[in-house]
Order: C-alpha cells, then structure tokens, then sequence
C-alpha cells in the first residue's frame, strides 16, 4: 500500500468534470418496500413526468433497495403523490441538498475511482451513492460540499489546458404533448 | 431563452443491447470512515490490471456505503486473493460474491432527461418475474445485472418495451 500512497503523488489525467445542479436523493426503505412497490414508484413519477437523472437499485435483501436523485424542486411533488397512492411516505427517506459530480473518462480502470474514494475519505466529504456509466464516474455528495469535493480532487488530478469544470445550466425538460 | 424541438416516438429509441455473461458480482460493505482505506484497496487493484463492467455504491445506513463491482468471472480470483491478504473474508459479513451473473445495459437518445425511462425497463422484467440483482441508471445509460441464465428471458422483454434499431 506504501507505493500506491507514492503513486498517488503522480496526477492522473482526466477529460472532464460535470456538476449537476441542486438535487434530492429519495431512498427506498426495504422494510416497508417489496419488489413490486418499486416499480409503482417508478410508474408513480414517470406518471407525472418527473425525470430520474439518476438510480441505484438492489434487490439483494439490503435495508436500502434503492436510491434516486430527482431535481430539488420535484422532491415536494413527490412527497405529494406518494401521499395519495398505497406508498406511505415513511417508506421513502429524503436526503436534500445533494448534488452530483461526474468525471470522465474512467476507462473501466479502478485507478480514478480509487483516487477519488481515497481522496474524497480522506477529507471527510460524505458520499450518498456512485456509479459508473459508458465512461464516467458519478459521484453524489452534499451540494453545498460539492465545490470542496471538485478542489479536493483536482489536488490530483488534471483537466486539459483551458478546460475548466462544467457546471449544468442548460436543462432539457420533457413533456407530453 | 427556451428553446423547443418536437420529438415523436411510440417507444423510446435505443441504440441497442450490450450483453455479457461470465460476471462476477461483489459485494462489500463499506463501513463509515473505511472509505479512503477501500480507495488505496482500489487503486492497488488497478495496478493490478483489474477491471470493471460496472461500478456502483449505494448508501446503505448512518454513511455506510454498499460497493458493488462488476467483474469477469476470470478475474475475480484475483480480486478474492488479493482481498484475502488484507481482510478476513470467512468472517467478513459484508463481503459477498455472486456468480455467475450477467449483464444487459442500452443507452438511447437524452435519457438522463427523460422521464419514464427506468419505470419501463423495470416494469418489462417485474411483469415477467425476471429477478434484478443490481441495476444503475446514470448518464444515458441503463446497467441491468441478472442471475444466470436470466439474459435469454431479459432481452426479449426489454426489446419489446424499448424501440431496437
């Protein structure tokens, strides 16, 4: 582990940073969720077309069966819907003020995941959930932690020449015509 | 400004299935405070050539963290004797390897956009019974990890809920 600890002086070089905006991570508590409850909760928000950005789902027997970051400002519709449905709102835990940060490319290596678990531990900066895509590295943290979690890791890590992070201010809605 | 484009389709578009078989899937338990520790774990991994098909972790209680890595089935030997050298995995009740699994995960056109996405892929495989051991969405993309000899059921299911090219 000591020449990992050296290695870890040598920068890695990376392509990109994204930084999403404000978001809420919603839980699925086990105890009160089986199987087909998760389902109607996906069909509950698809109803009423509020995007998912991004899912984590188990069906491993945990006490958490999955998480989902939704926008901040539908996590109070949300709370409304499951209100009226046969989902009682205490099967659900709210995390607010989260955000996501995402880094690419990851070349299916462990080396920038590594990094980041080591770096991101190391200064206490909470994670709530991570997962790989095609070629990124999603990482969920506090929002209001997320500036501390992009200057903690570009300690070690290097963007290209005039290439700065992307923070999302574009945003695509969907909706039914 | 807002701008708006007018987008037609029966089922959302996918740009196809990525299948692989012969996974192995591990499950370790992060505790709070062990994540930097499970970071240098990683990276000595990494020098190792190890490689993943997906990787998540997923919040499990009080800032625990559960860690679920996607490997091939060859290489998770490896991954189990290198662990072994700095843990005790006999009794280790948070570490636990599933395998064989396998993997079907598409992308398609805005999916992090969009809403209803991830409600047909699961509805497609919870009508038919089919068993969803992990599952990510993240990005465009949809990451599905089944039990073995479960693809074969899965595929269909999904390639009539989504639009296939």
């Amino acid at each position: 582990m000591e020449n990992t600890r050296k290695s870890i002086d040598k920068k890695i070089r990376i392509n990109g940073i994204k930084l999403s905006k404000e978001l809420v991570q919603v839980n699925l508590l086990n105890r009160f969720f089986p199987q087909d409850s998760k389902a109607l909760f996906f069909q509950l928000l698809a109803q009423h077309q509020i995007n998912i950005p991004f899912i984590l789902i188990s069906g491993m027997g945990e006490k958490i069966t999955g998480s989902c970051c939704v926008a901040a400002e539908d996590a109070e519709r949300i709370k409304k819907i499951v209100a009226e449905k046969p989902i009682p709102k205490e099967n659900l835990e709210f995390i607010p003020g989260v955000g996501a940060l995402s880094l690419f490319p990851h070349y299916s290596n462990l080396k920038l995941l590594g990094l980041s678990f080591y770096l991101l531990g190391k200064r206490r900066i909470p994670l709530y959930g991570m997962a790989s895509s095609i070629s990124s590295l999603t990482f969920i943290t506090d929002y209001s932690q997320l500036d501390e979690a992009l200057t903690t890791l570009l300690e070690y890590m290097d963007l290209p020449p005039n290439h700065s992070p992307f923070r999302q201010e574009i945003q695509v809605i969907q909706k039914k015509r | 400004m807002e701008t708006i484009a007018v987008y037609w389709e029966p089922k959302p578009k996918i740009y196809g299935f990525k299948e692989v078989t012969n996974l192995s899937l591990l499950n370790i338990g992060i505790k709070p405070g062990e994540m930097g520790q499970w970071g240098l774990r990683l990276m000595e991994l990494a020098d190792l050539d190890i490689g993943f098909h997906l990787i998540l972790a997923k919040y499990s209680k009080h800032q625990s963290l559960r860690l679920y890595m996607l490997l091939e089935k060859v290489v998770a030997d490896s991954v189990l004797s290198y662990l072994g050298k700095k843990i005790n995995l006999e009794s280790e009740k948070y570490f636990r390897l599933t395998s064989p699994v396998e993997l079907i995960s598409f992308q398609g056109p805005h999916f992090g956009d969009r809403y209803g996405i991830a409600y047909s892929a699961f509805k497609a495989l919870d009508n038919q019974g089919v068993p969803v051991l992990i599952a990510a969405c993240s990005g465009a993309a949809v990451y599905i990890v089944l039990p073995e000899k479960k693809l074969q059921e899965a595929r269909p299911l999904l390639a009539e809920a989504f639009e296939v090219p």
